[in-house]
Parts: structure tokens; C-alpha cells; sequence
């Protein structure tokens, strides 16, 4: 009597070789898979749940806050700066994402909270920020209005220099945060490679990426053509090509 | 950078982290599956890690709790195919005739249970390793694995009624292959 195992009674209808089936059931070999394969599917696991404990809990519900923010004050906005103070080691990508909901929720008080917008003291700003890094006062896409820089700030968390930067095109505003990259495996995956991800499709939304030795956070309503235009645009022109 | 990366770009989904949880009971079962396709752990690892890695960061884990096994099954062989199309390695049938009409139905059955659990082992391994890749995967997600017809069909990419005569032919090579457990004692 051969023992009753995984295949049988799941397949059904197969023309097997009973007996031969049983054999194979009882002694071909399982492989067990390497350690270091188990380790980094389970380090992804881990990244993820982060990841999505971080933005069910902060980036969401700062995104659906965002929209209704527009009588927030820069104070609120500031109030980030307890926020972060309060954990351990706030990687990047909660910063950039704090700044960019930060940002969102001046409205009406961003003018105040950016500063500059003369060009000798932007590119003072930003070389004191990161001397790769090249801002673009106007960001021209063919065939539709150009983003115009409103005024930049620079700020700095537990260490690590943030820029901020406002754009308008028509009556739409855009907040762009941007952080210099550090490598660290503790990263979410989706900015340890190059590329974009639309972390919340209603309004505003908000999408984060990575290219070259920097983080982008943007929040603004733009159509998805419209920001890979921004996008491409804003870091093609940003002098970090090669890196 | 080649900026039209951005055309690969994710929708965040939490989907991921079910697809991870999902994954993780699974990985030693997909990598048994994919040392017994290539025959080589180190090639089984990397079929492992970018077919998943890739289903992952694509970020196309919208699957049924349900069909999630029969799809990481599925990307595991379909990868292994390329790579074979892609010459890293060539698809054994080491001399096992698996044409029907060259093997002689089962007859002499009863004779398995009693021999040496240790030597048989090894024999059937080795007539494992020695089927065509094809009919290796599927008496492996037959009978290791417990996958249906159906399922196999799928992930095999084959009508229901081809894995079936696949499995019967299968199962005869090994049986050819195995007879020598089946002479008649004191022959």
C-alpha cells in the first residue's frame, strides 16, 4: 500500500503509473533552497512591510491631508521636524516624503516659506546643498505651459540637507523635495532602482523617485504624461547624467 | 540613465507584501523545481531570484491566493526557458526513450517495496535527472508537488489531455529504467 500523498486526489484524471507515482512521491529528492536565497526574499518581505506600515500610517494619510490643507500654516508644516525628532533613525525616504507633505500643506503661506528666487542666491542655495545638483528655474515641455521655479528653501534634518522647491504651471502648484542618496540596503526597493512610483493616485498626487545621487518627492496634480515630462526634464537637465 | 526607465514604473500596490507572503512558503518547493530543471544549484538560485525579484519589482502580483502557486511555478519555468533559448545550457534526455511505442507496458509491478530504501532512492534520482526537462516537470509537479492536470497544463503551457500522456510516458521511462527492481527473485 503506498502512502496517500500531495498528488493524489489533486489529480484527478491524470493516466498515471499509480506505483510509480508513489515512488517518485516517496523518494525524489526536495531540494532546500540556500540560505541566502530564503534571506533575501525574506529581507524583501521585511522591506515591504515597512514600507506599507510607513505609508498607510504617515504618507496617506499626509496625502489625504494635504488636500485639505490649504488653510495650513507654515508652523504646521514644521511640525515635521517633531515627527522625525521622535524616531530612531528617519531613513531618506520618510524624509523626503515628510518634506514633500510639509510642503504641500503651506498653501496660501508658501510664498513665506520660500525663500529665495534671485538666481545668484539659488545657486548659492543649492551648491551649499549639494554642488551636483543643478535646479532649473523654468522647465519648458513642448507643447504645454513651462514650469516656472517660485522659490526654493534648504533645511536640514538629523543631518542630511533637504532642498525644497515650488513650481507653478498654470494654476497648478508642484513641491519638489529632494534629498541626497546614501546607499543603504534598509531602503524600500522601489528606490534602490531607478524609476518612478506613484504613491497616490487621487489628489494631490504624489509621486517619488530616484535618479542619479538624489531622492525627488513631488506632490502636485499633474497627469501621468505630464510628470514623466517634469520629470525627465527637471533630472536631464540636473547634471547628474553618468552617476 | 536611459530615462525611458520611467515607462517601468511601479503602481505602489500593498499587493506586494501578500505576494511576499505568499512567495515565502513556496521557495523551497520552487527551488527544488528549479535544481530539477537545470541540475545545478547555483543556476536553480539565480532562476529563483530574478524570476521572482522581477515579478516583483514589475509589481504585477494581483493574483488570487488560489492561482499564486500555479504562477510562481509558471515564471519559474518560463525563465528557465529562456535561458535555454538563450543557450546557457541544453536540455538533457539522456538516453531514456520515452516514445510510447518503445516502451513496454507495466506488467511486472509489487517488486519496489521490497528493496533497499537507499539504493532505489538513487536509481530513481538518477532516472529522474535522466527524463527530458519536459517530462521531468511534469511528473514532478504531479507527484511531488500534487499539482492537477489542470494546473500543470498551465504552468506547462500544454493541453490537459499532452500532461497526461506525458505523465504515463513518464512514468514508464522511470518504470524502464527501474525494471531491474522488478526481475523476479533468483533470476
Amino acid at each position: 500500500m503506498r502512502p496517500r500523498g500531495p498528488g493524489e486526489g489533486q489529480a484527478e484524471g491524470i493516466s498515471r503509473d499509480v506505483e510509480m507515482s508513489g515512488l517518485v512521491q516517496k523518494y525524489a529528492e526536495r531540494h532546500r533552497a540556500p540560505e541566502r536565497l530564503v534571506e533575501h526574499f525574506y529581507r524583501l518581505a521585511e522591506v515591504e512591510r515597512r514600507e506599507n506600515r510607513w505609508l498607510t500610517r504617515r504618507f496617506w494619510q499626509a496625502s489625504l491631508g494635504g488636500a485639505l490643507a490649504a488653510s495650513l500654516t507654515l508652523a504646521a508644516g514644521l511640525g515635521g521636524y517633531a515627527w522625525l525628532s521622535d524616531r530612531d533613525s528617519p531613513d531618506p525616504y520618510d524624509i523626503v516624503a515628510q518634506e514633500a507633505r510639509n510642503l504641500s500643506r503651506l498653501g496660501d503661506a508658501l510664498p513665506a516659506a520660500i525663500r529665495e528666487r534671485q538666481k545668484g542666491r539659488l545657486d548659492k542655495l543649492f551648491f551649499s546643498f549639494n554642488k551636483d545638483f543643478r535646479y532649473q528655474q523654468k522647465v519648458a515641455v513642448t507643447g504645454e505651459s513651462e514650469f516656472v521655479l517660485e522659490g526654493a528653501t534648504l533645511r536640514e534634518v538629523d543631518g542630511k540637507k533637504i532642498a525644497r522647491l515650488a513650481y507653478r504651471t498654470g494654476d497648478i502648484r508642484l513641491f519638489l523635495t529632494v534629498v541626497p542618496m546614501e546607499q543603504n540596503a534598509e531602503w524600500p526597493h522601489v528606490l534602490r532602482k531607478e524609476g518612478w512610483v506613484l504613491l497616490n493616485e487621487e489628489s494631490p498626487r504624489t509621486f517619488v523617485w530616484r535618479h542619479g545621487p538624489f531622492i525627488y518627492a513631488l506632490v502636485g496634480d499633474l497627469t501621468l504624461e505630464r510628470f514623466k515630462e517634469f520629470s525627465a526634464a527637471v533630472v536631464q537637465r540636473a547634471g547628474v547624467e553618468g552617476r | 540613465m536611459d530615462w525611458d526607465g520611467h515607462e517601468g514604473g511601479i503602481r505602489f500596490s500593498v499587493d506586494r507584501e501578500a505576494f511576499l507572503r505568499a512567495l515565502l512558503p513556496q521557495l523551497n518547493s520552487l527551488y527544488s523545481f528549479s535544481r530539477w530543471l537545470t541540475h545545478d544549484g547555483d543556476e536553480a538560485e539565480d532562476i529563483v531570484h530574478d524570476a521572482l525579484s522581477r515579478v516583483f519589482l514589475n509589481g504585477n502580483c494581483n493574483l488570487e491566493g488560489g492561482e499564486i502557486r500555479t504562477y510562481l511555478f509558471t515564471i519559474i519555468r518560463r525563465t528557465y526557458i529562456n535561458r535555454l533559448r538563450r543557450g546557457r545550457y541544453e536540455a538533457t534526455s539522456a538516453g531514456y526513450p520515452e516514445d510510447e511505442s518503445t516502451l513496454s507496458a507495466p506488467s511486472e509491478k509489487g517488486g519496489f517495496s521490497e528493496l533497499p530504501p537507499e539504493l532505489l532512492r538513487q536509481d530513481l534520482n538518477e532516472a529522474l535527472a535522466g527524463l527530458h526537462p519536459d517530462s521531468r516537470s511534469v511528473v514532478i509537479l504531479a507527484d511531488v508537488e500534487g499539482f492537477s492536470v489542470d494546473e500543470i497544463a498551465q504552468v506547462m503551457n500544454i493541453p490537459a489531455g499532452t500532461v497526461k500522456s506525458k505523465l504515463w510516458r513518464a512514468h514508464q521511462a522511470l518504470r524502464k529504467k527501474l525494471k531491474v527492481y522488478q526481475e523476479p527473485k533468483g533470476k
